[in-house]
C-alpha cells in the first residue's frame, strides 16, 4: 500500500525534517511504500477559482499551467493514504500544505449531495485516501489544538477518507514520544470506501 | 481620518463575489467619510517579497483592516494564508487595529464559514493583537454572480441583502462600536430546507455542471486518474 507525505513547511525552513523522517521510517516498517512532497521544494500555484477541473477538463487542473501539482495530485489519489506535514498555522494549515490542498478540488465532482444535513460535493472516485495530519508547533496552545482537530473534522466531510486523525507536536519534543505517537497513529489507518 | 484597507483575496482577481463587495464597501466608506484607497488585490502581491511589503506598508498605515475573501477548503485560501503568515512576522506593529474578515462560500449554509474558517480568523487576529471588531459569513456567495463581474447592485435580492449588511459594518466603523459576529444565507435556507425545494434545486445544480462540462467537451464525472 502506498502514503503520500506533503510537508508543507515554509520555503528556508526545516521544521518538520525530524517528523518527516519518522514519518518514513516507521511507515516503511509497518509495509507502506512511502512519497515524499516537499513542497516548497516544487512550483506549486495557487487555485485560480476558475472550476475548469469541474466544467471544462473534468478531473484535471487545466487553468493553471506549467507547475507541478497535477502530479502530486494525481499521485495522492492513486495511493491509501495521505499525510499533511505542516507548521500549525493559527489552527490550519500553512499556505504552501493550503496551496495543494486546493489544487485538488478536481478529486471531487462538482454539483452537490446532502450528508448529515449538510451539502457537500460528490465523489469522483470510488476510493479516497485516508488522511493522517500532523502539525508542529513551537509552544503549544490548547485553542489552536482544537481548530486543528475540527479543520481536519470540516474537510473530511468534504475529502471523504476512510479515516482521518490529527496529531499536534511540539518542535522540543524528544524523538522517542514522537516516534510513539506517530506509530500509535499508524496502527489507526484504515483504507476503504467512504459513502458519499 | 479613520483610514480603512480593504484587502480581496478572491484567487479570481476583479470578477468576484469578494470583489463585488469591495467595490460597495469603498463606495460607502468614501460615502461616510472613512479615509480609503483601491482594493488591495491580495493576488498581486504574494508573489515577491517587494509586493508583499508593500501590502505590509498599506497595512501598517490603516486603523481598520476589512478582509474580503471566498471559502476555500472550509478555511482561508493559500493566498491570504500567505499574508497572515507574512502579517504575523511583523506582529508588533497590528496592536489596536480592528480587523474585521467577510467571507462567502459556494455552499450555502453560512455554518460552512462560521464552523472552523471564522475561528482562524479570530485566532490570527488575536494572536496578532488585532481588535476583533467582528465577522461577516456570507453563505452562498457564489449565487451573486460576482465570477462573471456581477456588482452588488446588479444581483437583485441576493445583492440587496448583503448591501444591508454591509451598511451595518460601515456604521460600525463610524461609530466606533463593535459589529459582531454575524451570518447571512443569501439564499433563504427555509426554502433550501424544505425536502421537495431541495430535492428540485439539487437536481438543477448538477444537472447544469453536467451540461457545461459537455458544452466544453468534457464529461462531469470522467476519472482521469486510474486508482
Ligand atoms: C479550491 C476551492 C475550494 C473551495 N472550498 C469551498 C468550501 O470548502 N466550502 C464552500 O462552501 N465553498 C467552497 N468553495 C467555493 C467558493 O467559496 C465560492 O465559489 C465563492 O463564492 C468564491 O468567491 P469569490 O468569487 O469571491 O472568489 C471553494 C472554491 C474553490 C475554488
Amino acid at each position: 500500500m502506498g502514503a503520500v507525505i506533503l510537508n508543507g513547511d515554509l520555503k528556508g525552513h526545516t521544521r518538520l525534517a525530524g517528523i518527516q523522517g519518522i514519518l518514513e521510517d516507521e511507515l516503511k516498517e509497518a509495509g507502506w511504500n512511502t512519497e515524499t512532497f516537499v513542497l516548497n521544494e516544487y512550483n506549486i500555484k495557487s487555485c485560480t477559482g476558475c472550476f475548469k477541473c469541474w466544467d471544462t477538463t473534468p478531473g484535471i487542473c487545466t487553468g493553471v499551467k506549467n507547475d507541478d501539482a497535477n502530479k502530486i495530485v494525481e499521485t495522492v489519489i492513486q495511493n491509501e493514504l495521505l499525510v499533511f506535514l505542516t507548521p500549525l498555522t493559527f489552527g490550519g494549515y500553512s499556505s504552501e500544505l493550503k496551496a495543494i490542498i486546493e489544487r485538488m478540488l478536481g478529486l471531487l465532482q462538482p454539483g452537490q449531495l446532502i450528508v448529515d444535513g449538510e451539502s457537500h460535493h460528490l465523489k469522483r472516485y470510488e476510493r479516497y485516501p485516508s488522511v493522517l495530519a500532523f502539525a508542529v508547533t513551537d509552544k503549544l496552545d490548547k485553542e489552536e489544538e482544537v481548530l486543528f482537530k475540527k479543520l481536519l473534522e470540516r474537510h473530511s466531510r468534504n475529502f471523504y477518507p476512510p479515516m482521518h486523525k490529527t496529531e499536534v507536536f511540539q518542535t522540543k519534543e524528544n524523538e522517542e514520544t514522537i516516534r510513539d505517537r506517530v506509530n500509535k497513529c499508524i496502527q489507526k489507518i484504515k483504507v476503504g470506501n467512504r459513502r458519499g | 481620518m479613520t483610514k480603512a484597507v480593504l484587502l480581496m483575496g478572491s484567487p479570481r482577481g476583479r470578477k468576484s463575489t469578494s470583489n463585488a463587495v469591495c467595490i460597495y464597501l469603498q463606495e460607502i466608506f468614501e460615502k461616510n467619510g472613512l479615509e480609503s484607497q483601491d482594493p488591495i488585490f491580495i493576488r498581486n502581491h504574494v508573489a515577491t517579497e517587494e509586493k508583499m511589503n508593500d501590502m505590509l506598508v498599506a497595512i501598517d498605515q490603516a486603523d481598520i483592516i476589512v478582509l474580503v475573501a471566498p471559502l476555500y477548503d472550509d478555511t482561508s485560501p493559500a493566498i491570504v494564508t500567505r499574508t497572515m503568515e507574512a502579517m504575523a512576522k511583523n506582529s508588533s506593529k497590528y496592536a489596536n487595529k480592528r480587523f474585521l474578515p467577510i467571507i462567502n462560500s459556494g455552499f450555502p449554509e453560512p455554518f460552512h464559514i462560521t464552523e472552523i474558517a471564522i475561528p482562524i480568523y479570530h485566532k490570527f487576529a488575536t494572536s496578532l493583537g488585532l481588535h476583533w471588531t467582528g465577522s461577516l459569513a456570507l453563505g452562498g456567495g457564489e449565487a451573486m454572480r460576482g465570477s462573471i463581474g456581477k456588482l452588488l447592485n446588479e444581483s437583485g435580492g441576493f445583492g440587496k441583502k448583503v448591501m444591508k449588511a454591509l451598511d451595518r459594518v460601515v456604521e460600525s466603523f463610524v461609530t466606533n462600536s463593535d459589529f459582531g459576529d454575524e451570518a447571512l444565507e443569501i439564499f433563504s435556507l427555509k426554502i433550501y430546507y424544505n425536502r421537495v425545494m431541495r430535492k428540485f434545486m439539487l437536481w438543477i445544480n448538477n444537472r447544469s455542471w453536467k451540461k457545461t462540462a459537455k458544452k466544453n467537451g468534457g464529461q462531469v464525472d470522467a476519472r482521469p486518474y486510474s486508482t
